[in-house]
This record gives C-alpha cells, sequence and structure tokens, in this order.
C-alpha cells in the first residue's frame, strides 16, 4: 500500500489540473461553448474555422519565423562557443561560461521591456548601426526585434547544454586524432559533432517545443505597450495569442482547438526530428 | 589550435596570436551578455527626460528618485502588493512541487508494485502535451468554482511536475537500497525511511528541483496574466510591463519600468551567483542522456 500513499498526492494533483482538463479540453476543440449556455457539438468545425481563418494561418506563420529564423544563430552559435569555451586556448573557462549564461537570468518580462528601450528610435541598436528603423512599430522590423532579443537571452541556455555535451566527448579521443593529424574542424567535424548528435538532437526539440509556446517576449516587446493582454498587432502575433484571445472572448472551443493544433505541431516536430537524427545516425 | 600547438603548450607566437584572438571574442560576447543590464540600471537612475534623449549611455545625473516613487505613495502600495503576492504564490508552489517530486520520486525508485511501469511511462508521455492546452478548460472550470483572481489559481496548478518526479527518481535509485534494508532491520517504518534517510540523501536533487522551479514560478508570466485580472492578487510580473504613476496603465513610464526590472532582477541574480552550478546542471541535465 505504501508506495500508492507515496505517489498519491502527485497523482491527485496531475489528475486534477492536468490529466482530466486535458481530456476535457481534447472534447472541447469539438464543440462550441462559451462558458454558461449549453454546450453544441459541432465535430470538426473549430479546426476548419481555424484552417481557413487568415489571422490564425499569419499567427503560424509568425510562429515558424520565431522558430526557424533564430534557430541557426541560437543553436549554431551556442555550438561555436561551447567549442571554444572548451578548448584548450582558454583559461578561465568557468568564468566565461557565468558570462554568456547570464541573459538567461534576467527574466523573459523584464528583458522584454528592456529590449524596448534598446529597439526604440533613438536606442542603442539604431545608433550602432547608424539606422533609423523603428522596430517597435514598423510591421517589416518588428519580427527581426523580436529575433534579436530571443537569440540574446537564449544563446546562453544553448551554450551550457552543448557545454554539458561536450563534457562527455573523451579527451583521449580528441588527444588520438591530433597524434594523427586531424586539424581542429577536422576534429570538431569527425570527432565532437558525430559526438554531440544526442545533444543537438535534445537541443533542437526542446528549441521547438519552447518557440511553439512563445508568448512573452513578442507581445511585450512590440506594439504599443501598456500592459495589453495581446500586445503584438496580428501581422507579428504568436500562435499563442490565439489561444489567449478565444479565452479572453468566450470561445472556449476554438481555443481549445487551437492549443490542439499546437499539440499536433509539437508531435509531428518533435518526430521528424528524432526520425532524421536516427537516418543519420545509421 | 594546429595539432601542434595543443600537444605542446609552450608559448609560440601562433599560441599567443590565437589566445588573444579568442579571449577578445569572448569578451567581446561577454559585453554583449552584459550591456542590456546596463541598460536597464542606468534606466532606472534617469529621469524621463534623460531616458528619452539618452536611452543608452551613462546616466549624467543620476539619482534614485524612480526607485523612491516605486516604493512611496499609491505607486508603493501597488508595488508592495505585487512582490508580496509573487512571494506569497512562488514559496508554496515550490515547496508543494518539491514535495510531490519527491515522495512520487521516492516511491517510482524504491518500490515495485502493480502499475508502477505503466504510470511512469503515461507520465512521462504526458510531457509532449504542453500545458497551453489546458488554459482554456482550466479558465473554464476556475470561473465556475471562483478560482479566477485568487492565490490558490495561482498555487495549486501545475505542482505535479513530471519533470521535477522524474530528476528525484533518477537521484534516489542511485542510494544503496543496503541502507534502506539497514533502517528496516532498525524498525523504519516507510514514512520514516523516506523522511530520515531518503530526504536528507536526496538533498542536492532536492535544492536544485527547488531552485528551478522557484526561478520558472517567480518570472511566470502567461498564466497570472490569464486567471489574474485583480491588482489585489496579481503577482510583479503581470504589474511590471504597465507601472505608472497614474495608474490608468495608458501611459506607461519607462524609468520606472526600469527600476522595476532592477528590483525583480536582484533577486534572480543573487540566486543565480549563489546556486550556479545547481541551476546550470538543472538546465543540462537532459543533455548527455538525450
Amino acid at each position: 500500500m505504501a508506495p500508492y500513499l507515496f505517489i498519491s498526492p502527485f497523482i491527485f494533483s496531475f489528475l486534477i489540473f492536468f490529466a482530466v482538463p486535458s481530456a476535457l479540453s481534447l472534447a472541447l476543440s469539438f464543440a462550441r461553448y462559451n462558458g454558461y449556455t449549453a454546450i453544441h457539438w459541432v465535430g470538426l468545425q473549430n479546426y476548419r474555422a481555424l484552417i481557413s481563418d487568415p489571422e490564425f494561418r499569419q499567427a503560424l506563420r509568425n510562429t515558424l519565423f520565431y522558430w526557424l529564423v533564430p534557430l541557426v544563430p541560437l543553436l549554431g552559435g551556442a555550438l561555436l562557443l561551447a567549442v571554444i569555451v572548451r578548448s584548450k586556448l582558454v583559461k578561465w573557462s568557468g568564468f566565461y561560461r557565468t558570462l554568456i549564461f547570464v541573459p538567461q537570468v534576467m527574466a523573459p518580462v523584464a528583458a522584454a521591456l528592456v529590449w524596448r528601450v534598446m529597439l526604440s528610435n533613438n536606442g542603442i541598436v539604431n545608433s550602432v548601426f547608424h539606422l533609423h528603423t523603428s522596430w517597435l512599430v514598423d510591421p517589416s522590423a518588428m519580427k527581426w526585434g523580436v529575433v534579436l532579443l530571443l537569440v540574446w537571452r537564449g544563446l546562453g541556455w544553448y551554450f551550457v547544454v552543448f557545454i554539458a555535451g561536450l563534457s562527455s566527448v573523451p579527451e583521449e579521443l580528441l588527444e588520438a586524432a591530433s597524434v594523427d593529424g586531424a586539424r581542429a574542424w577536422q576534429r570538431l567535424r569527425y570527432v565532437i559533432l558525430p559526438l554531440l548528435r544526442p545533444t543537438i538532437v535534445f537541443a533542437i526539440v526542446i528549441d521547438t517545443i519552447a518557440s511553439l509556446q512563445l508568448f512573452t517576449e513578442p507581445n511585450l516587446l512590440i506594439g504599443n505597450g501598456g500592459g495589453n493582454l495581446t500586445g503584438a498587432p496580428p501581422s507579428a502575433a504568436p500562435v499563442m495569442n490565439q489561444v489567449i484571445v478565444n479565452v479572453t472572448s468566450g470561445e472556449y472551443g476554438l481555443a481549445a482547438a487551437v492549443g490542439w493544433l499546437l499539440f499536433i505541431a509539437i508531435g509531428i516536430f518533435s518526430l521528424i526530428q528524432f526520425r532524421l537524427f536516427r537516418q543519420a545516425r545509421q | 589550435m594546429s595539432a601542434v600547438a595543443v600537444r605542446a603548450r609552450t608559448w609560440n607566437p601562433r599560441r599567443v596570436a590565437g589566445v588573444s584572438v579568442v579571449n577578445a571574442f569572448l569578451l567581446g560576447i561577454g559585453v554583449l551578455a552584459i550591456y542590456p543590464y546596463l541598460v536597464m540600471l542606468f534606466g532606472g537612475l534617469k529621469s524621463a527626460g534623460e531616458l528619452s534623449t539618452n536611452p543608452s549611455g551613462v546616466p549624467h545625473q543620476p539619482n534614485f528618485s524612480n526607485f523612491t516613487t516605486l516604493f512611496t505613495g499609491t505607486t508603493g502600495s501597488f508595488m508592495r502588493r505585487a512582490l508580496l503576492n509573487t512571494f506569497i504564490v512562488t514559496i508554496p508552489f515550490t515547496i508543494l512541487t518539491v514535495v510531490l517530486s519527491a515522495m512520487a520520486g521516492y516511491a517510482f525508485a524504491k518500490y515495485r508494485f502493480r502499475g508502477r511501469n505503466l504510470i511512469f511511462a503515461l507520465l512521462i508521455a504526458s510531457m509532449l502535451v504542453p500545458p497551453e492546452v489546458n488554459i482554456p478548460t482550466l479558465y473554464v472550470i476556475f470561473a465556475h468554482v471562483n478560482w479566477l483572481n485568487t492565490y490558490q489559481v495561482q498555487i495549486l496548478p501545475g505542482t505535479a511536475s513530471v519533470l521535477g518526479m522524474f530528476m528525484a527518481r533518477q537521484y534516489m535509485q542511485s542510494i544503496p537500497d543496503e541502507v534502506l534494508e539497514a533502517a528496516s532491520v532498525d524498525g523504519a517504518g516507510h514514512w520514516r525511511k523516506f523522511w530520515r534517510f531518503i530526504l536528507p540523501m536526496s538533498a542536492p536533487v532536492l535544492g536544485a528541483i527547488a531552485v528551478l522551479t522557484f526561478v520558472l514560478k517567480f518570472t511566470d508570466y502567461l498564466w497570472p496574466l490569464v486567471m489574474v485580472s485583480n491588482p489585489k492578487y496579481e503577482p510583479i510580473m503581470v504589474a511590471l510591463p504597465s507601472l505608472s504613476t497614474s495608474q490608468t496603465g495608458f501611459i506607461v513610464e519607462y524609468e520606472l519600468v526600469l527600476a522595476g526590472c532592477v528590483v525583480v532582477t536582484l533577486p534572480l541574480l543573487l540566486l543565480f551567483l549563489r546556486f550556479q552550478d545547481t541551476l546550470i546542471r538543472g538546465v543540462s541535465a537532459g543533455a548527455v542522456r538525450g
């Protein structure tokens, strides 16, 4: 009996606040429900409505943008920095680890608000590069501002992940490669990268999941500010805004359907990535 | 970075050049990492007028008036309320998460029972479902039971952390069974074994879960934004973006907002510097195992 007693508080909280609501939310996604009148079962209508809704499609494109554009600078930059910091040319690797991780310590809310100042018309980004870009309101520039913020804050996270992955690469292997005359980039390409594959898959999957759930950064960074629930204008709003907008307007069925489309997307992307990397390994 | 340089660690000119280039590059990255912290701190020390003309540089006339404004008058009571709310919510949430993770992790690590593997597999699989999927349903449910605009809506949901439970289980599996057998021989019951032996021996992993949970809850924005609209229960992260002396939310005073950012960043920075290794190990926990 004892083990059941030990897991029961966890299971209780899990069922009440996660499992049961998930099941109900799946049901709700096939219904029209405003919270007080009777539930109408509508089949796939919510999903159809979303897929043909231009605003939802735009949100989907925006989320894809926020996922794919920072992906290469984030993962590539973090990997490069990790290899450099772990190399024998660097003495104070602990100091650099702290320094590179430190943006991650700033809360997303605070980071977005600080970058609002940095991306303002006379902010640092414009003055350093002699630009006159209205990062916070110009529809063609807004999304790039979000990318800058995401890369600044996220780089340290992936850097630390790669540092941990690199510590699992045996030192002797690298030395053996050096003895055999492998140059730095050859050691990277033929020794480090293949051994790092599980870490890279992990990083990409985590990045995918986090990007699809993105909400705080675009909504606080761009638009007119002032603490709106969803500050980003439709042209730059992520998919999560569709959940929130539909909840606040009482369209609970639609909101639930957005959530499940998000789940399907996460499932498909994770599966593809695992497959791709498994094939690459064979 | 040639093979020769790696083997023979002598001070040849190529190595010196390599070391300087690499360190200069890393220091440059470090400046980029730190600079927004300076914008925040400097901005908090500027007047509204100076912030709009000199948003990026050192303040010409640094003063603490934003910080005094932040903690006096109506803004002060609003700010103190929001900070207090954050702690009222974050501390019990963290304790609950750690306790539930430890208890469940212990059962999964040290007991064989019917359904163990199935339940465990289902919990792990559930990590694929984004928590946001539940926002619409939970909003409807909480509206019906009058839980919107309360503390409990911010404290109870999310305490069943599958990741926390998993971390606790992995760690407890490495505690030798002999320890528990010896305790049983001495007449210790299930609860006593957990309380007197497992908990103290798992302190490192429970500390890691606690720090990670605290930081995530402290900085959470979306959940309280949806579930709480009454300032009486609003945490600081929701209050921060609309800080202003007028309280209307139409005019945001960025010098105040930046001072507020300094106030919320200080505890996080202290926590990070104190528990750096714990936090970083927590972040990279899944990386090596993949």
